[in-house]
């Protein structure tokens, strides 16, 4: 659980504080995430690098309106990370966007929260229901995160009427909300589930 | 829960995401303000979104990102700017133009060597790049693995050939498993291993092609099903011609009956 006492808490005081050593201590504990994200929204690593430099500016900019109580610093980080990369996309589509313009004050207050965050074991059930959802429940969820569209924008891109794209919208986040709620994974001795010289292997086709 | 909540409820996905139209949004923006109902499913809503931005694979960036944040975030120091210019060093014309020819040829230099050394890192970046793509989803494969063993309605058969075991673990109301098989002997090029989901009625369904890499004990390789594990009775992994037959035409080198 976040608190004023956390290690983050305490670098992003020092960050709010224009401690520049504090700063690149965020960095170096987020960059691969940020990056990661905006890699995965962008599709490119010229872009993706552009929106991880803009938000880690941002970042600096305004950490003093980060509340520890309120979220936790890799949420608000990534949120931030997450709105730079949409209006990237919405400015180079010329796209409206049907949320709200950039705004660190507003992004604290739909975070979640702490005690809602996400710990591992619920993470792991996530994403295995991710993983498992049906593919056209899986494309209109990726398609409004990811891409930043609204219902009747994917509705307009993958022609599929309105009511479709609301339903599977809205069954796709069901799913994963239920895993969300029910996924209190036992602990269980997991020291033995993977070795470092597993084999990995590429799936050439998969059918879904 | 009223009926103004029955009819927003189905919105609050959409509005986690960020995905409702702007007449929706301001419907639920006013009634979350009101009803503590709808703010606690949104909350389950925003840890899934929370959820949703961690889903990609981290991934390294390039160095010269810290370089440039690192550049415009030190603060300024009191002596800077004062270089020796600004001391009181003046020069004269002559040397100026004489040493804007000597640069204008050393960079003519540098542009063609300058170029070819981009060039070639061009195609080392490239060639990183790939690998990195390929360590990604090895590790995509891992994470999942991971979560499946861990899930708690998990089921774990013996997977059993002449040559070859091992396990293959999978949930039944779920269509991702995943088989860890020792034994098997890296194929050459034109042949494949490739995974089957046996349905009840005795057909098999093509659940992927995977090859052996050299140099470790086991293999992982994650199936995604086209139905729930429940709809099959058994698995079996054939060798086949690269890319994968529609149905198996060679040796059976694995099986299992759930």
């Amino acid at each position: 659980m976040q608190n004023h006492t956390s290690p983050d808490a305490d670098i992003i005081q020092r960050v709010a504080q224009a401690d520049h050593g504090a700063f690149l201590e965020l960095y170096d504990r987020y960059a691969s995430r940020v990056y990661g994200l905006a890699l995965r929204m962008m599709g490119n690593a010229m872009a993706a690098e552009d929106v991880a430099q803009e938000a880690f500016l941002k970042v600096w900019n305004r950490a003093g309106s980060f509340k520890p109580d309120r979220g936790s610093l890799a949420a608000w980080l990534l949120t931030i990370t997450r709105r730079t990369a949409l209006d990237r996309i919405r400015a180079d589509t010329r796209r409206t966007s049907p949320g709200d313009p950039f705004d660190p004050e507003a992004v604290l207050l739909t975070l979640p929260d702490p005690q809602t965050s996400s710990s591992e074991a619920r993470w792991r059930s996530l994403r295995l229901m991710l993983t498992d959802l049906p593919s056209e429940q899986a494309q209109v969820i990726d398609l409004a995160f990811f891409g930043g569209l609204s219902h009747s924008q994917i509705a307009e891109q993958s022609q599929l009427p309105l009511g479709t794209v609301k339903t599977r919208l809205r069954l796709g986040m069901e799913k994963l909300r239920q895993a969300w709620l029910t996924s209190e994974v036992p602990d269980r001795d997991r020291s033995s589930s993977l070795s470092a010289d597993v084999k990995h292997t590429r799936k050439a086709s998969q059918p879904r | 829960m009223n009926d103004v909540c029955r009819e927003l409820e189905p919105m609050l996905a959409g509005f986690a995401l960020g995905a409702l139209d702007p007449g929706e949004l301001e419907k639920v923006r006013e009634h979350l303000g009101s009803c503590p109902d709808c703010r606690a499913i949104l909350a389950d809503y925003q840890g899934v979104v929370e959820g949703l931005m961690l889903s990609p694979l981290p991934v390294r960036p390039p160095a010269r990102l810290r370089k440039n944040l690192a550049a415009a975030t030190r603060p300024a120091r009191a002596d800077e700017g004062r270089g020796w210019i600004r001391a009181g060093w003046r020069i004269p014309a002559w040397a100026g133009l004489a040493a804007l020819v000597i640069l204008v040829g050393v960079n003519g230099l540098v542009l063609g060597q300058t170029s070819r050394l981009l060039s070639a890192q061009q195609r080392r970046l490239d060639q990183l790049l790939q690998d990195q793509a390929a360590l990604s989803e090895d590790l995509q494969a891992n994470q999942t693995a991971t979560a499946l063993i861990t899930y708690p309605n998990s089921a774990v058969v013996q997977v059993e050939g002449e040559n070859a075991y091992g396990t293959f673990v999978y949930d039944p109301g779920l269509r991702v498993a995943v088989l860890y098989a020792w034994g098997l002997d890296r194929l050459p090029s034109d042949k494949t291993y490739q995974a089957w989901l046996v349905e009840s009625s005795g057909d098999r369904t093509n659940a992927g092609v995977f090859q052996v890499s050299e140099g470790t004990r086991f293999t992982l390789f994650v199936v995604n099903a086209s139905s729930p594990l429940r709809d099959f009775s058994g698995m079996g992994v054939t060798i086949e011609p690269a890319g994968g037959s529609a149905g198996p035409t060679g040796p059976r080198v694995l099986a299992a009956d759930f």
